[in-house]
């Protein structure tokens, strides 16, 4: 399940549907907001998502990993809105029966949010200015 | 001539300075679309870096643009 949250995520709900009694090993990413991008001090971001397009293309990463790995459960979250340093913007969590697949997983789905889902963060810097991050490869 | 309609996140609203708008195109092309706007609004990115959705589906380029379609340009993404 892949959703999008204008509220803080809730870390032991999303825990709680990687629960399964077949699974032995469950594996968790979250990422946070960080107090400095490429040199400057950050002092939060403001997160938007194309929500119908950002939730297809969420639901269709989870759905392939469960295809290409042996997990059981895999979950997914994004935050939207303005978060401060330290807040939680995106969770990913896996279980399976063994850890392998469970890492191998949770780092396939992340790697894949960063670049295939459509959501944007825009920096606030502590010198006052803003700017929406467009990272090209 | 196509009435679609437009939608614009990050940068790309920040600059239209508007969140969506209507268009009525008399043409069928993408890519004439988008450096269209991006000569009107002053979009940094060039299309090489952008991706496009057509109702709420990501889109090839090279197809053709049809009356009642909702557009979005998508700027390079950041999320995580």
């Amino acid at each position: 399940m892949f959703t999008i949250s204008e509220t803080p995520l809730d870390l032991a709900a999303l825990r709680a549907l990687c629960q399964d009694n077949r699974a032995g090993g469950f594996c968790s990413f979250e990422g946070w907001v960080r107090n400095e991008h490429q040199g400057r001090a950050v002092k939060g971001l403001d997160y938007q998502a194309y929500v119908e397009l950002a939730t297809i293309e969420g639901q269709r990463i989870l759905a392939e990993t469960a295809l290409q790995f042996p997990v059981i459960r895999v979950v997914a979250a994004h935050r939207v809105g303005s978060l401060a340093i330290g807040e939680l913007a995106v969770y990913v969590g896996v279980s399976a029966g063994h850890r392998d697949a469970a890492f191998a997983a949770c780092r396939h789905i992340i790697d894949a949010i960063k670049v295939d889902v459509p959501i944007w963060k825009r920096g606030h810097y502590l010198e006052g200015a803003s700017g929406w991050l467009h990272p090209t490869a | 001539m196509i009435q679609i309609r437009l939608r614009y996140f990050a940068s790309f609203a920040e600059a239209a300075g508007v969140d969506s708008e209507s268009f009525t195109l008399d043409h069928h092309d993408a890519r004439r679309l988008f450096d269209d706007l991006k000569a009107r609004y002053g979009f940094r990115q060039s299309a090489e870096h952008v991706r496009l959705a057509v109702n709420d589906r990501f889109s090839d380029w090279h197809t053709p643009l049809a009356d009642g379609e909702t557009i979005v340009f998508i700027p390079p993404v950041s999320g995580g």
